[in-house]
């Protein structure tokens, strides 16, 4: 099992998620987040000049997968998120040790 | 060896006549017995139950004797007869001092006995004394105490409790009731305190069965009855809140009696999946626009907030006596008009205004404009008035009615209160029938927390919030000078919701009938109907679409029109957010929103006024200043530094704003600089002019003019007019003859051309070339181009009219602007112009010629079609001259 996280432009949401559940991954949770990578942030371009405004408002994707579809879920999130210009985000590939659904009990995959 | 579980006969007995009774019940119910009749048949076989096992407990015990000292007293829900299928059962054995050790027993036996049954108990034993004690120190003892009923045993004693309990009481009236409310009120902050939460608890919630108990406590303790159809009788509730009343009782007890029935438990929480399952029990149809389940709960709100109103007035019409406070009143308060008295905390008609006010709109929007700018509250009795003359109020509205309710809406201060009051009043539907449609109406979605009405009022106040806020909310909320327009829209902006058709189509309609009672003007109605009909589409942009697209941002500033609507759009968008329910405006989003705000308003004002900190702006100034060096123009830099815009201060560094300035600063009036440089990252040449206002009338559409008669596309423009008069252009232009980096010869003929056109006499119309070159040719747009607009924006400037001109992009188009401004006598003080693609963007900020705002709507509307005219002109000479060569 592995977690993926993806931070992802958020108005890419709505595409993300409408993949994801096509390529029958049923839960995810989001949280509105704000940070900066490679991209150093806003900058502004005005008239050629670039100023630095701050944190980019993203939004995070988190999903569990069994470890036979990681490698689909990331093409998924991909396709979906691309735009090819700086700030598309990144996806986190985390290892999982266990997952339990409250309700019943089940444990690992089958919690999922 | 096993344990044999041992119950007694008569208990075993008693437990099966209770399940068969509940289960009779179940059907008398389900075949729809009114939910009076059947909480009342439970209470009796409640009655019937615990009084058999009462019976058989003194037959035992050997202590019929005890029924000389002893009586069974029922209390609370219980003793009131409104019970529903599987409530707690109040009881208390009520002993006369000395017969502790008698009771003991019997108490015991009936506590075990009743619990074998399945009967939930709350069970006490006490002496009247005690009773009467514990009652003075707890709320909670004295409310259920003030619902008792004598089941069995001692009358005597009884009676003791019940004299000693009344006197008492009363004797304390005023703090208990105060007592009373407060606790009442804890539990509504607990479990909601709105009558709109869209999962009410129809006991407890505002509204519920609780507050018809509030009503009858209240009522006990001020005038020693607490049943409504007494108190009707005794005058102190009218036939019409009594009446409110009972329909609202029968309507909550037969369907807690349902939601316990078919869970089979104590059960009175209203979930979204229970509101399901009653609208189909109850056999609400639906229509095009209302599903079952909100018709189903519009029922239910309604119900419950006439009991909220009629217990709150109730309770305010029993607060004994004339206060200190009200004694005092007169000495500090003050008479305005004659019609009303103004005090510390509330404005009250006098005889004279409350005759006025009877059957008046006009004067009942008067009292409220008054309360509103004085802060205070209509008092309770001048309500009351209004509300008791609302249903008689004609619909038509006046002029002046009308004026007055603009006057009242363009007032942050009491708005959202003072017209929830008018809600409730009824009034406000005289003013926009469409509120009528939208009272209790719930949406029923995952995302909304309260029924439209609720949510359009709350949407209004969060806005008059924004006054004190610290963001970029507040600060472009406190610039609006038309908050009167934005409040409105708010208020409006879901009205058509329940209805088949799409909500913003149906709220647009509802918009322009508002405005036409209202009797706004053209230019007010039009921004209303875009506000209405466009309310989502900011937040569809901001969270949906790619915001870094300048295109699209482009269209949606094309779209919006004038940089006040723009203002307004991002705080209605902000407040409509927020007025969904707690936490759903969050600071992620109004960073987004604000965002997106800031990019379409470099597009329509040439800057985002809202984000560019003073702060920020003053470091800027300080730098440019350091980079100039000591010299004696110091005073001269600093007087110029202050004119400049914001959007030019921090759009290049402080070095080359330094050298700019030094330029300028040689200048002698008369004088006409101009400096032309290649700039390889973009592949534009940059023309910079610097020259004095009293060189030539016209000095903008005559540069503009000379850069299209050397062929030069102008991508786009900034002009500034400084301290003392020195006017600095910048324009950006393409040279479609140079694929490249032009020769400086080119650059240098340019500038010459520019000087020229400054110096030359006035008439000389250029010539706009034709410009051959791959891609000159106009493809058919991808995007289909806009219609050609003309907005006009008198509010977001002090000093300036702002021009806002959408057009498609041709040769000449600027100069076409700036010339048929130029005729109209305006001077343009601070232009921006912007091309994207083929759509063009220009923003000009004018004054007359005698440097004010041009007001007149005749004015205006001259100036308008003049320009539309001219761009008119210059599209068919285009055309014209496509068709010759």
């Amino acid at each position: 099992m592995k977690k993926i996280e993806a931070i992802i432009r958020h108005f890419k949401l709505e595409d993300v998620k409408n993949a994801l559940s096509e390529h029958g991954i049923q839960g995810m949770t989001i949280t509105e987040v704000r940070g900066f990578g490679r991209q150093k942030g806003h900058t502004e371009m005005y008239r050629g000049t670039e100023y630095a405004v701050d944190f980019v408002p993203k939004v995070k994707v988190e999903v569990v997968v069994p470890n036979a579809g990681v490698q689909k879920a990331i093409d998924t999130i991909m396709r979906a998120a691309q735009t090819g210009q700086i700030g598309d985000g990144k996806i986190f590939v985390v290892s999982l040790d266990e997952t339990v659904r409250i309700r019943t009990g089940e444990t690992g995959e089958e919690a999922i | 060896m096993s344990v044999v579980p041992v119950m007694r006969a008569s208990v075993v007995a008693a437990r099966e006549r209770l399940v068969e009774g509940r289960e009779k019940l179940r059907r008398r119910h389900a075949k729809g017995s009114p939910g009076i009749q059947v909480s009342g048949a439970l209470a009796d076989l409640f009655d019937a139950v615990v009084l058999e096992l009462f019976e058989a407990a003194l037959a035992d015990l050997g202590s019929e004797a005890a029924g000389e000292t002893v009586a069974l007293v029922a209390h609370g829900g219980y003793g009131r007869r409104d019970v529903a299928p599987f409530s707690d059962i109040d009881l208390m054995l009520l002993h006369s001092a000395g017969a502790e050790r008698q009771v003991a027993p019997l108490a015991q036996r009936m506590v075990r006995d009743l619990f074998d049954t399945g009967l939930v108990l709350g069970q006490s034993v006490r002496t009247p004394a005690q009773a009467c004690q514990l009652a003075r120190k707890d709320t909670t003892i004295c409310t259920s105490l003030a619902e008792s009923r004598l089941l069995a045993g001692s009358e005597t004693v009884y009676g003791r409790f019940l004299r000693r309990f009344r006197r008492q009481s009363q004797h304390r009236a005023g703090g208990l009731m105060a007592a009373i409310e407060l606790a009442r009120r804890k539990e509504r902050l607990q479990y909601g305190e709105t009558v709109y939460l869209l999962e009410p608890n129809v006991k407890r919630s505002r509204g519920g069965l609780r507050d018809i108990q509030l009503l009858r406590w209240i009522g006990f303790v001020r005038f020693g009855l607490n049943d409504p159809d007494s108190l009707r009788l005794q005058g102190a509730l009218t036939p019409e809140d009594h009446d409110a009343i009972r329909r609202a009782q029968e309507f909550l007890l037969r369907l807690r009696n349902e939601m316990h029935f078919h869970a089979g438990k104590s059960y009175d929480l209203l979930d979204r999946a229970e509101q399901l399952r009653l609208a189909e029990v109850y056999g609400f149809k639906g229509d095009a626009g209302l599903l079952p389940v909100e018709q189903f709960m519009r029922e239910y709100f309604r119900l419950t907030d006439g009991v909220s109103h009629v217990v709150q007035r109730f309770i305010a019409n029993s607060r004994p006596g004339p206060r200190w406070g009200e004694w005092l009143a007169p000495l500090f308060s003050h008479q305005f008009e004659r019609d009303f008295r103004i005090g510390p905390t509330q404005i009250n008609a006098n005889a004279r205004g409350l005759a006025k006010l009877k059957g008046d709109l006009e004067q009942i929007l008067r009292l409220a404009d008054l309360a509103n700018l004085y802060d205070k509250q209509i008092g309770h009795a001048t309500c009351e008035a209004i509300r008791a003359a609302a249903p008689g109020l004609s619909d038509q509205l006046s002029r002046r009615t009308a004026d007055r309710f603009l006057s009242l809406m363009s007032r942050p201060p009491r708005l959202a209160s003072l017209l929830r009051g008018m809600h409730e009043m009824g009034v406000l539907d005289k003013i926009i029938p469409a509120f009528g449609h939208a009272r209790c109406l719930l949406q029923f979605n995952e995302y909304h927390k309260y029924t439209v009405d609720e949510h359009c009022l709350r949407a209004v106040e969060i806005a008059t919030q924004f006054q004190s806020d610290p963001g970029p909310l507040g600060s472009v909320y406190r610039r609006l000078r038309r908050k009167w327009l934005l409040h409105l829209a708010l208020l409006l902006h879901d009205l058509g919701k329940g209805y088949a058709e799409d909500h913003s189509e149906v709220g647009l309609r509802i918009a322009r009938e508002t405005s036409q009672r209202l009797g706004l003007s053209e230019d007010d109605t039009e921004t209303l109907c875009f506000l209405v009909h466009k309310h989502l589409l900011m937040a569809h942009l901001a969270f949906r679409r790619d915001t870094s697209d300048n295109q699209l941002v482009v269209r949606f500033a094309v779209e919006v029109g004038s940089p006040e609507a723009m203002q307004m759009l991002f705080v209605l968008t902000a407040a409509d957010m927020s007025a969904v329910g707690p936490g759903v405006l969050n600071a992620w989003k109004i960073e987004v929103l604000a965002d997106l705000h800031r990019r379409a308003m470099q597009h329509l004002a040439g800057e985002a006024p809202a984000l560019a900190s003073e702060e920020w702006l003053r470091d800027r100034r300080a730098a440019v200043l350091a980079c100039a060096g000591a010299s004696d123009r110091h005073a001269w830099f600093e007087k110029q530094l202050a004119e400049l815009p914001a959007s030019y201060l921090l759009g290049r560094p402080p070095s080359e704003l330094a050298a700019e300035l030094d330029h300028l600063s040689s200048l002698e009036h008369g004088d006409v600089l101009a400096l032309g440089r290649y700039q390889e990252e973009t592949g534009a040449i940059e023309f910079k002019v610097g020259t004095f206002e009293s060189v030539t009338p016209g000095v903008f559409h005559k540069l503009a003019g000379a850069l299209a008669h050397k062929g030069l596309q102008i991508l786009s423009a900034e002009i500034h007019t400084l301290a003392d008069g020195l006017i600095f252009d910048r324009f950006y232009v393409h040279d479609p003859d140079f694929a490249a980096a032009p020769p400086q010869g080119r650059i240098d003929e340019v500038c010459r051309a520019l000087v020229e056109s400054l110096r030359q006499p006035a008439g000389t119309q250029p010539l706009f070339r034709r410009v051959w070159r791959a891609g000159a040719e106009r493809k058919p747009a991808a995007l289909t181009p806009l219609p050609t607009q003309v907005r006009v924006d008198n509010s977001t400037s002090n000093r300036y009219t702002i021009f806002d001109v959408f057009a498609a992009d041709r040769m000449g188009l600027l100069f076409t602007i700036a010339r048929s401004l130029f005729q109209s006598g305006l001077s343009v003080s601070v232009a921006k112009i912007g091309t994207y693609l083929d759509q063009v963007v220009d923003v000009f900020y004018v004054t007359d010629q005698a440097g004010q705002k041009v007001c007149d709507e005749g004015r205006l509307k001259e100036i308008r079609q003049q320009l539309l005219a001219a761009i008119e002109e210059l599209e068919r000479q285009e055309a014209l001259q496509n068709v010759g060569w």
